[in-house]
This record gives C-alpha cells, sequence and structure tokens, in this order.
C-alpha cells in the first residue's frame, strides 16, 4: 500500500527532476571518448568497413600469389619433395582453421543462407587459398614460409566472414522470435 | 510497443562511433540522470563528474547493450551503479547501523495539508547518504527491493527495513519545515 507521501511523488515524478546539467558537461564526455577511440574501434566499426577490408586482404593475398608464382618461375622447380616436413605449428593452425570453418560452412548450410555477396567472397578466398596451396607444394624454401602466413590469414579471414554472419543471422532470429511472441501476447 | 527498441536508430548508431548520434542520445537522457545523481549525491559538483564518467562508460560500453531492456533503464543502472560506487570510494556509510531515533510530531496545528516538491526535495537533502540513496531508488527511481538489495549489496530485508526507516525521517523533516503529511 502506499501512503501519501508515496502517492504525492509517483502523480508527481517529472516534477523532481528540474534541475538541467550544464551545457559544458558534454565537452569533457566529448574529449574522454576521443581519449578512448583508439581502443575499441575494431568492435565498433560498420559491418561494411569489415566486408571491405576483407575485400582488401583478399586483394593482397591475390597479388603475394602472382609474386610467388613469379618467384617460382625464376628459380625453377628445384626442390620437388621438399614439402615433406612442414613446421608442426603450421599443421596445428591448419586444422585449427579448418576445423572452424567447416562447423562454420555446415551451419550455413543448415540455415539456407544465401547471400551472393558473401559466398562468393567466401568462394573466392578459398580459391586463393587452392592456389596458396598449390604454389606450397611445388615451391622452393624460400618463399614457402610467406605462402603459408597468407595461407593462414587466408583462414583467418574465412573464419571471420563466417563468424560475422552466424553472429548477425543470430541476432536477427532471436529479434524475430522476439516479435513473434510479442505478436502472440497481444 | 516494444520499449526495448526505444531510439533503436540513433543506439545503432552510437555503437558505430557516431558522435552526433551520441549527442543526441545524450540530450535524450542527460537531464534524467543528471536529476538521478543530484538526488543521490547530494551535491552538483559530484553530479557533474559522476553523469560525465557515466555517459563515457555508455559510449564505451555501448556494444555490450543487447536492447534486451530499453536502453533508457541501461543507462540509468550504469549512473546509479556509478553513484553508489562513488559514495563509496568516498566511504561514506550506505547502511544505517542504528536505528536513528525520531519522534514522530503529532499534527498540533491541523492546518492545511501543505506538500509540495520543493518541501520533499528539501527534506530529501537533509536525509543521511543511506537514507537519501534507498529512499530514491525505491520511491523515486522505481527500482524494486530485490533490485536495490542487488545494487547496494545487502539483504531485502535490510532494503525493506531501510525504506521503511528512510521514509519515517522524511516525513518527520517534512512536518519540521512546515510541511505536512498525513500518515496513511
Amino acid at each position: 500500500m502506499k501512503d501519501n507521501l508515496e502517492k504525492y511523488i509517483e502523480q508527481n515524478r517529472a516534477g523532481f527532476d528540474s534541475e538541467i546539467p550544464n551545457l559544458k558537461l558534454w565537452a569533457t564526455i566529448e574529449k574522454n571518448l576521443n581519449k578512448e577511440v583508439e581502443q575499441p574501434k575494431a568492435i565498433q566499426r560498420p559491418r561494411k568497413k569489415i566486408w571491405k577490408l576483407m575485400r582488401i586482404a583478399s586483394a593482397v593475398l591475390l597479388l603475394l600469389l602472382a609474386g610467388a608464382m613469379g618467384g617460382s618461375y625464376f628459380t625453377n622447380k628445384m626442390n620437388q619433395n621438399q614439402q615433406a616436413s612442414l613446421p608442426l605449428e603450421f599443421v596445428e593452425l591448419k586444422g585449427f582453421y579448418e576445423g572452424q570453418i567447416n562447423q562454420g560452412i555446415s551451419q550455413l548450410t543448415a540455415l539456407e543462407y544465401d547471400d551472393k555477396e558473401v559466398l562468393t567472397d567466401l568462394k573466392q578466398l578459398e580459391e586463393v587459398y587452392e592456389e596458396l596451396n598449390k604454389e606450397l607444394e611445388n615451391n622452393p624454401t624460400k618463399s614457402k614460409e610467406q605462402i603459408m602466413e597468407a595461407m593462414i590469414e587466408n583462414y583467418r579471414s574465412r573464419a571471420a566472414i563466417l563468424e560475422l554472419v552466424l553472429e548477425r543471422i543470430k541476432k536477427n532470429y532471436s529479434n524475430d522470435s522476439k516479435e513473434k511472441n510479442y505478436g502472440k501476447s497481444i | 510497443m516494444n520499449y526495448n527498441d526505444t531510439h533503436r536508430e540513433i543506439v545503432e548508431a552510437c555503437m558505430q562511433g557516431q558522435r552526433h548520434a551520441q549527442f543526441e542520445l545524450y540530450k535524450l537522457y542527460s537531464k534524467a540522470m543528471y536529476n538521478i545523481c543530484t538526488r543521490m549525491l547530494n551535491s552538483v559538483e559530484d553530479a557533474e563528474d559522476v553523469l560525465q564518467q557515466s555517459f563515457t562508460d555508455v559510449f564505451t560500453k555501448l556494444h555490450y547493450f543487447r536492447f534486451d531492456s530499453s536502453i533508457g533503464a541501461w543507462i540509468k543502472r550504469i549512473v546509479v551503479n556509478n553513484c553508489i560506487n562513488f559514495l563509496k570510494k568516498k566511504k561514506l556509510q550506505l547502511v544505517e547501523l542504528q536505528h536513528e531515533r525520531y519522534v514522530e510530531k503529532t499534527d498540533t496545528k491541523a492546518s492545511q495539508p501543505v506538500l509540495n516538491i520543493q518541501l520533499i526535495q528539501q527534506a530529501l537533502s537533509k536525509l543521511s547518504d543511506g537514507y537519501r540513496v534507498v529512499f530514491s531508488l525505491y520511491a523515486m527511481e522505481g527500482y524494486d527491493h530485490k533490485e536495490i538489495a542487488e545494487i547496494l549489496d545487502i539483504s531485502v530485508s535490510t532494503s525493506k527495513s531501510q525504506y521503511s526507516r528512510a521514509k519515517a525521517k522524511l516525513k518527520e523533516l517534512i512536518l519540521q519545515s512546515g510541511g505536512n503529511v498525513v500518515l496513511n
């Protein structure tokens, strides 16, 4: 049970917010935000920017590939049996990302995902990867490291795209179901 | 209407770090939040400091906001928490240990009941920090005792007893300054 005092406050609640903050306060907040802006940038970037970055990444990979191919042309395929021992770290990373990517792809397939732009991006990255893989197989030791780096980078890009897309789908899905629930409650 | 989606567009623009959207959100909520600060902290300077810190927190932590409550409630919770932390840092006692003795004046004048906002605000500012905070959270900000218990890290029954003591003290102060509160 509310007493008179509580009732009075409730009925006149807006009147209690009579103080007005000084306008200069925003300036300090803005200054603080400018200081903080460097760090959380990556999290706050809009989606489109990330796609753009991904494209740039694939372009860079293509260039790297072209360079590697040129290199291999001039050095001649000297050591065919070089591939026998790849560094353990690389093999492990490869296994990790392959697992992640396969899992992501099967999730997308299950959700009947059909955004052409995204799927094309993924396909292109995969093609670049295959080229890199071929290159690694018949390449001299010198540029091997570079190729492996590019391959891991390629895996990373694909895993990041998948993660982003799945996150977006989940978010949309939960919003949809919220709306549906709400609809029912009316 | 789904309140969780209130100002969704502005919030999403803020999440992308758009300064004009941040200012929009600030304009929408700064007044209400400033008043919470002044009530909780009982000082204009402290209220200004905490308000600035709170909105800085709001914009740097906004990527944690998932639209599962209204943005207003989310900002308010940050503001309230910052006020509590501020008071704790000042090592002020948030919960009264002793039951303060107060004498309820019987209504001798029996004159016209007087109760206005200013009178309540003045009385509120005379309350001790512990009473003022609990009273503000419950009667002004609409938190229930379970939520207050969580915010202040006390038990629900402590929150309830603190609140009723705070209310009684407040009524006493209102009576002393010429106001009249008909006690139930």
